[in-house]
């Protein structure tokens, strides 16, 4: 018992007395500072980021937390001459009341306008989209009610036309670039008189524009004509105005506009003239945001076409819920997005975890088949020995990366296996050494005189053999670990990277195919982490050989 | 048993290395899932029906002997590789021996002159860094090397992409040559598909002086950058060991005496410490040389250069097993060959060797 104790307390000792030499060697120094960090960062990156490990918000696969391929937002800010871009925008929310709009005419601070004539009538109401059917990437709380807009006139005023009520908003856009994408919600809902078909009485259509104060009036979505049916109320599809830069679809600018009304007239001919005005040319975002910074009008057009009923008295109320516009900005965050607009900088911080675990295990498995290869091959040579040294030639001889390569792309790039596979083939070199050390610690008197004692061979390569490479272990454990990460780096970037985790190999890789060589923020942090990485690993190796090997010492 | 036995014992080994090395080839490529038919079928036949398709099956297996036993296969296969014929590609249809001819020339240029460039730069500052050891230089250059060693190869090339071309344009970003060679009026050396037909390099006779100029720094202009990235990649190896090996015999008795017999420092490095260093730098750089063949897949993927690597990478890609059969079956050999040629130096410039 008490020369356990003795036993522990002189390890202890022996431990502290290794760590204080160990910093005293400025590399030793460097290199825990920097491993320490790296494995905080890994430990802890929650603390960083509050995104996941692929940079999007937990839970929300679908939402793109700003443009796609943003730059850094700190760009916007730095003077142009140290690489700053001021036309770079940030993300902005157009609609500040999107569930139940304030009407300027009731509450003079609210922001929505209403335009109509005599016969229409703007008010609150409580009828409610339903929460459960609302999009998971409409980032606003439900609020109770929504607006109702209501077309109502007598038998004698039938118009034989068509009304247009305007419900719109006054934005200033404050920045000095457009953005990369908008994000915009409707739900509409119409109720009124029916026809004895069950049919509304008076067809209505909804128009959701965005407009350049003075400029062109862009549709950003339509509805298709409502003209009721069987079960109304109905709630409209919740259109997910989503404009991507590849799909012009949604902007039809105004003149267009005038002959799809002509269209709801279900004239077949005139909807032909219509259809290849469909797809715009050019990036819809960019057509629309011109003069940065500006005043943008956005706002829905209530068309109301009553020309059917000249005899009756009608009725038709458009409920609006959910109104809203946000921009996706190209600018965001410390590192920006990537191409599918998620955050790059968490995916930096949480690559420190692939990284780390990958170099950590890869060195223990490798170190420990080398160990056990080279002290069974050295100690009890004979058959033991010539087959593992051949098996050691055969790894010598076959190229190391291309063979990983093809393990990987044959058995799959789990991480699990690209680990397994390192470990199998990084052995060789290690077990080298530690043979030649067994060998010559072999032939050392204190073997002999173990053996002369009786010890069995277990019990010589143990205690007498074991702790006499033990230096060779800690040194090797350290200097095999930066081949892993930027071999695992390697593989990530060309391609075979684990599909669940995000790596910095993985980063590069899709930074390579997004084509965004000139994005530097993107493509120089995760190598610059890589290499720091490999080379805390690096000085560690370093510091360790001056600790444990004091030979070497002399030399210097 | 003397320096002969001492061959003679290398080549055996190195034979059955080899057949090793064509097992573990066989092995692999065996235990790769899915069926080898599947992948040798010629092209997706839409609407072909089941029994012809499984006639067709059963035609390749019987082309490909796929249903002789498993150690006939093998013994196929051997016979196959040894007389180095390798077949033809499953993607594009190529004999893979054609194919290679085209590839091994960028790849001996790009990876042979980089192994020599960086074993050139590393062994003078490894002899500059002993020369002031303990001192800032040598601080400095080993820790530097340490460090481009550390990068990535595929980032360091997307950095140089970046400031080189991008930025700069200074560099191109792909191929071996200018791209409008492959189609203009060049005296036509190139193939459309970035590749060396094997008359490419003999430039014929008579060519003017401004021509060859242009010739020659197409391609340099096309070599450098990925040049530059496997010598700062490769470079630190070499000065380590030089440093090493020097420090070694930098306190060996001998130097000692010869520094008391007045010999002056450089001649001390060159002549006393170099020359007895200059064994291990040797065959390491003998071995390397061998490794020359097997290409850099990630710089010449990054580079988009067309050697054996990126030729790996792409065969790895659409899983042509034959191609990568072949270029491991030919780096193995070659790595082989240097092994011997390593060992023979070894015996040969070791006068303390005596075998047996």
């Amino acid at each position: 018992m008490a020369k356990k104790e003795s036993m522990l307390s002189f390890r202890l000792k022996r431990f502290g007395s290794f760590i204080v030499k160990l910093f005293r060697v400025w590399q030793g120094t460097l290199g825990v500072l920097l491993i320490s960090t790296f494995v905080f960062l890994a430990f802890f990156p929650f603390l960083f980021t509050p995104y996941n490990a692929l940079g999007q918000e937990p839970g929300m696969p679908d939402r793109l937390l700003a443009g796609d391929r943003a730059a850094p937002s700190w760009l916007r800010k730095i003077p142009t001459f140290l690489g700053g871009i001021p036309t770079l925008s940030e993300n902005f929310d157009f609609v500040q009341d999107p569930s139940l709009p304030r009407l300027t005419t009731w509450d003079p601070s609210g922001e929505w306008m209403f335009e109509g004539n005599q016969f229409f009538t703007c008010e609150p109401s409580d009828l409610e989209y339903p929460v459960s059917k609302t999009p998971k990437w409409f980032k606003y709380s439900p609020q109770n009610g929504s607006i109702a807009i209501e077309y109502s006139r007598t038998a004698s005023q039938f118009p034989n036309q068509t009304y247009v009520a305007t419900l719109y908003a006054r934005h200033e856009y404050p920045f000095s670039g457009p953005p990369r994408r908008w994000i915009g919600n409707i739900a509409v809902n119409v109720n009124g008189t029916l026809t004895s078909y069950g049919m509304l009485q008076v067809p209505v259509l909804v128009r959701v524009f965005i407009q350049a104060e003075n400029g062109t009036r862009y549709t950003v979505w339509y509805s298709q004509m409502i003209f009721g049916g069987f079960n109304i109320p109905q709630y409209l599809q919740t259109p997910t105005t989503r404009a991507l830069n590849n799909f012009g679809g949604w902007l039809i600018p105004q003149d267009t506009w005038e002959s799809s009304i002509s269209w709801m007239d279900s004239n077949a001919q005139q909807s032909r003239e219509f259809e290849p005005r469909f797809a715009l040319p050019r990036d819809p975002v960019r057509d629309v945001f011109k003069n940065n910074p500006g005043t943008y009008l956005y706002g829905a057009e209530i068309y109301v076409k009553d020309t059917q009923t000249p005899s009756s008295e009608v009725s038709v109320t458009v409920y609006i819920d959910n109104f809203s516009f946000d921009t996706l900005g190209t600018s965001w965050s410390v590192l920006g997005t990537d191409q599918y607009g998620r955050d790059l900088f968490s995916q930096l911080i949480y690559g420190t975890r692939v990284s780390l675990y990958v170099g950590a295990t890869v060195a223990l498995l490798s170190i420990t088949i080398g160990l056990l290869i080279g002290l069974g091959s050295g100690y009890i040579g004979g058959a033991v020995d010539q087959l593992s040294m051949r098996i050691n030639d055969l790894l010598l001889v076959l190229p190391g990366l291309p063979f990983l390569v093809v393990l990987v792309a044959i058995f799959g790039a789990r991480l699990e296996n690209l680990i397994l596979f390192m470990g199998l083939l990084g052995w060789n070199g290690f077990a080298r050494l530690v043979r030649s050390q067994t060998l010559s610690l072999k032939e050392r008197p204190f073997v002999e005189a173990a053996k002369a004692a009786g010890a069995s061979t277990p019990h010589v390569i143990v205690s007498h053999i074991l702790p006499n490479v033990m230096a060779l272990v800690y040194i090797s454990l350290a200097t095999s670990v930066p081949g892993a990460v930027t071999a695992e780096a390697a593989l990530s970037w060309l391609g075979f990277y684990d599909p669940l985790r995000m790596s910095w190999g993985r980063m590069l890789n899709e930074a390579t195919g997004a084509g965004a060589l000139n994005a530097w923020w993107w493509i120089v942090p995760p190598g610059l982490l890589i290499s720091i990485l490999a080379v805390a690993f690096i000085v560690l190796g370093f510091a360790l050989d001056d600790v444990l090997n004091p030979k070497l010492r002399v030399r210097r | 048993m003397g320096l002969r036995g001492f061959i003679f014992r290398r080549l055996i080994y190195s034979v059955i290395l080899i057949l090793l090395v064509i097992v573990v080839n066989f092995t692999i490529f065996k235990a790769m899932p899915g069926d080898p038919a599947a992948y040798l079928m010629p092209e997706f036949q839409i609407g072909m029906r089941e029994e012809e398709r499984t006639a067709q099956e059963a035609k390749l297996r019987e082309v490909w002997g796929l249903n002789d036993s498993l150690p006939i296969q093998l013994a196929k296969y051997v016979r196959n590789l040894v007389t180095f014929n390798f077949g033809t590609a499953i993607v594009d249809k190529r004999q893979v021996s054609d194919v290679m001819r085209e590839k091994i020339p960028y790849t001996i240029l790009l990876l042979g002159g980089s192994t020599l460039v960086s074993i050139t730069v590393g062994v003078l500052l490894g002899i500059l860094a002993i020369q002031r050891r303990g001192g800032t230089f040598d601080t400095f250059s080993v820790l530097g090397s340490l460090i481009t060693g550390a990068l990535p190869t595929f980032w360091m090339g997307m950095v140089f992409l970046f400031i080189f071309f991008t930025t700069l344009g200074w560099f191109p970003n792909a191929g071996a040559f200018p791209r409008e060679w492959a189609g203009g009026n060049w005296p036509q050396p190139f193939s459309l598909a970035y590749s060396l037909q094997p008359s490419a390099l003999s430039i014929q006779l008579g060519i003017m002086l401004p021509d060859l100029l242009n010739l020659v720094g197409g391609f340099v202009r096309h070599l450098f950058l990925p040049l530059t990235t496997l010598v700062l990649f490769n470079f630190g190896g070499w000065l380590l060991l030089t440093r090493a090996t020097m420090i070694e015999t930098i306190t060996e008795d001998y130097v000692l005496t010869a520094r008391a017999k007045g010999v002056g420092e450089t001649a001390i490095l060159l002549r006393h410490a170099l020359k007895n260093a200059s064994l291990p730098i040797i065959t390491s750089a003998a071995l390397s040389f061998g490794f020359v063949l097997s290409g850099a897949i990630i710089t010449e993927t990054v580079y988009t250069y067309p050697g054996v690597g990126g030729w790996t990478f792409f065969a790895i890609g659409v899983r042509d097993i034959i191609v990568l059969m072949a270029i491991f079956y030919v780096i193995s050999i070659c790595v082989i060959i240097a092994n011997i040629i390593a060992d023979l130096l070894y015996g040969v410039l070791d006068p303390r060797i005596k075998i047996g």
